[in-house]
């Protein structure tokens, strides 16, 4: 029988691999979100947490982490979720004459979301809100989730042997400081 | 189905119903202790922050469950009711699981100072508050805070708290050690002329009754800890009650109401366990499901003789619910203080627990847990930075091992009308109907809170901090993990719903073992004051219901 690329790659890191080794092999598919969707998302994240020298959130897999959880603990805000989003489109049409933020350019696109953080459009104050947050979650929480792949907020914070645990320190001399 | 009859039921597995349930099976009473959670190991949970009992974006780990449990809550802006899902903020979530809070609490082993249970004689009336003195003073709980901490395990160091109240005898356990960030932030209150001294932990710092010491992991607060050195009911009574032989421990029962005879005496409690509704008859009925769940099930308890609930005649049930303001604020240091060690709290000072010019009580102060990564990028930042971009994310990365909080449990005024109701019209999965929460806070809390914020940042400057930024508590509402005051303890049965003791007044077979029994709330994490008063509640229990 053959083995495909995810059991490969699964079987690869069970034995060495770390986890970012696994690579596109192990891939998340969408469940939720059309190919649009998911961009418009990453667009979104990549301006809340931009990339420089670590990912930005969009490609540390917040579309990911908001497909899953929308299908998940998220599941009965999928009617306000499908509601702000069909207003943002509206809105964006509406001021850029018919365009949708996918066609805007990255700029335009800063300076919408801009202005809904200044408080110009109060109409979307709760999506994006609500985006905001499931994208710091994404970004800072566990990779198990969907998002923050291979560990990238817990590189750049460097604390990946914080957030192990105790036990990968255990033995270590304990901290300094008065007894 | 009635099952065969038993000399008491606890309703609880937390703090208070763990310790009675010990009491009383050591005691040789036959004991049937009913958690509606399960008991939840640590490679269950373990230190995922998006799911665990401090960061619930993804659910509770340590329960209650979002497809089992709801809640009615007021809201602030509307006045109305809305439902609320045990994972969102306002629900007012306490764990639901073997241990209750102690299974994933932060364990500051805190004792009252002496002046929290002597309010209204210390501070006289607040205009608009029930303010009043406990029936009961410091002195008279003092042994049960030492059995507490000899039973439960508490580390610290025993005289290095001036402000303490007398204490016969020191700390199981020596204090575990500070880490780089509490080393630095003593120094910096002994420059004020402050007095720091190591946290009391419900930790051990050493081996102890076949138990690790403490490993220096951070993961303290909202987890389960991974080398079980945090000592919790579900790890030390609770499992010592099972093992005398006459204790029943029963995890996913739920309690539907405490069933009373034709005299109006309490003749058990019926419960769903296993998709049935049982009946277990028992001399005595302990309840210990906390400040929200024990007023719903007495309230949920109605019949000829208690028409409005068990215990409630005097419309006193539910009533003055509290929580605690809490206030501080954070620092930005040159270099970086965090060392990763655990427990991260570390370092705390009473002095402004009391003596506060014009303000009613005050708080503990004490550095902060784990600053988790999702919850320090969502909360803490100066006003300077925005919440998300270049400038958001350089912040997040740079400041984040160099800042550190302080924060501080302030002590509220309790308020006639933040109450715990129950909603006939909206039920849980078993049909039971909710407990529907109505809370606003005091101004006074709110001015309380500003001044120990204030405190909190003079802290910071003296220790180090080259920018500070204050963190004050909102007065649009309490309750929160350190609930208590629901069943508020007397002498009066017209001002009050149980006995000094803890017994319902009016129904001498039902006691209440936990915080709703607390008058007020101290200005310290309540959990070994709960511990304590259901150490006093169980003897007392034993003494009155031991068989000639």
């Amino acid at each position: 029988m053959p083995v495909t690329r995810r059991e490969a790659a699964a079987a690869m890191a069970a034995f060495i691999l770390p986890l970012e080794a696994q690579g596109p092999a192990d891939a998340p598919q969408l469940g939720f979100f059309t190919p649009n969707g998911a961009k418009l998302i990453e667009i979104i994240a990549n301006i809340l947490i931009p990339p420089d020298e670590f990912p930005g959130a969009g490609d540390a897999g917040a579309a990911y982490y908001i497909d899953k959880q929308m299908q998940g603990h998220y599941k009965d805000k999928l009617e306000m979720w499908r509601a702000g989003l069909f207003t943002f489109s509206s809105v964006v049409k509406h001021h850029y004459q018919g365009r949708s933020f996918l066609t805007l350019t990255p700029d335009e696109q800063k300076e919408f979301i801009g202005s809904i953080e200044r408080g110009a459009v109060p109409a979307l104050r709760g999506i994006f809100d609500f985006i905001h947050d499931l994208t710091l979650q994404s970004y800072f929480g566990s990779p198990e989730h969907g998002g923050n792949r291979q560990r990238t907020s817990w590189k750049m914070l460097r604390i990946e042997d914080v957030m192990d645990g105790g036990h990968a320190r255990h033995g270590a001399p304990a901290a300094g400081g008065e007894k | 189905m009635r099952l065969d009859p038993v000399d008491a039921v606890v309703v609880g597995a937390g703090a208070g119903g763990g310790v009675v349930a010990y009491v009383l099976a050591k005691a040789g009473f036959r004991v049937v202790l009913l958690e509606r959670g399960r008991e939840v190991p640590f490679h269950e949970s373990g230190h995922d922050e998006l799911r665990s009992q401090r960061t619930t974006v993804l659910g509770n780990a340590f329960g209650p469950d979002d497809s089992h449990y709801v809640r009615q809550i007021r809201s602030p802006l509307t006045g109305f009711f809305y439902r609320v899902k045990p994972s969102e903020g306002a629900y007012n979530n306490v764990a639901a699981c073997l241990g209750g809070g102690t299974a994933s609490y932060g364990a500051m082993a805190w004792r009252f100072h002496p002046k929290d249970f002597q309010m209204l004689t210390a501070y006289g009336q607040v205009e608009g508050s029930t303010l009043a003195d406990w029936p009961i003073t410091y002195n008279d709980l003092e042994p049960y805070y030492e059995r507490a901490e000899y039973e439960i395990g508490v580390s610290g160091k025993a005289g290095a708290n001036p402000f303490e109240g007398r204490r016969q005898k020191a700390y199981p356990m020596p204090p575990l050690p500070y880490n780089r960030e509490a080393a630095r932030m003593a120094a910096g209150a002994r420059k004020l002329g402050w007095h720091p001294f190591p946290i009391p932990m419900a930790i051990n710092s050493v081996e102890r009754d076949g138990r690790a010491g403490c490993i220096a992991c951070p993961h303290c607060v909202g987890f389960g800890c991974e080398a079980d050195a945090k000592n919790g009911t579900q790890n030390t009574v609770i499992p010592r009650a099972v093992k005398t032989g006459n204790c029943t421990l029963l995890t996913e029962a739920v309690a539907k109401e405490i069933l009373t005879d034709a005299a109006g005496k309490a003749a058990g409690v019926a419960y769903y366990h296993q998709g049935r509704l049982q009946e277990q008859p028992a001399r005595v009925v302990v309840v210990a499901c906390s400040a929200t769940e024990t007023p719903r099930l007495l309230l949920n308890s109605k019949s000829k003789g208690h028409p409005n609930g068990l215990g409630n005649a005097n419309d006193w049930v539910g009533r003055n619910l509290q929580g605690h303001a809490y206030s501080g604020a954070y620092g930005l240091f040159e270099e970086e203080i965090f060392d990763g060690t655990g427990p991260a709290a570390r370092v705390a000072l009473c002095d402004f627990n009391h003596g506060n010019k014009g303000i009613t009580g005050g708080a503990m102060m004490a550095n902060e847990f784990i600053r988790l990564p999702y919850l320090f990028a969502k909360n803490v930042r100066p006003p300077r930075v925005p919440r998300y971009g270049a400038e958001f994310k350089k912040f997040v990365r740079e400041a984040y091992k160099k800042t550190a909080g302080v924060k501080g449990p302030v002590q509220e005024m309790p308020l006639w009308d933040n109450r715990v109701e129950v909603d006939p019209k909206v039920a849980d999965f078993w049909g039971i109907p909710v407990a529907a929460i109505t809370t606003r806070r005091h101004p006074m809390d709110g001015e309380t809170g500003r001044f120990i914020a204030e405190r909190a940042a003079e802290w910071l400057k003296a220790s180090g901090a080259r920018e500070t930024w204050l963190q004050v508590a909102s007065l649009n509402g309490t309750g929160g993990q350190h609930q208590a005051g629901t069943c508020r303890m007397g002498k009066d049965a017209k001002t009050s719903v149980t006995t000094p003791h803890g017994r319902l007044h009016g129904v001498d077979n039902v006691y209440v073992a936990d915080g709703s029994v607390m008058v007020t709330n101290g200005g310290f994490n309540p959990s070994l004051t709960i511990m304590a008063l259901a150490f006093r509640t169980g003897e007392k229990i034993v003494r009155d219901w031991r068989r000639a």
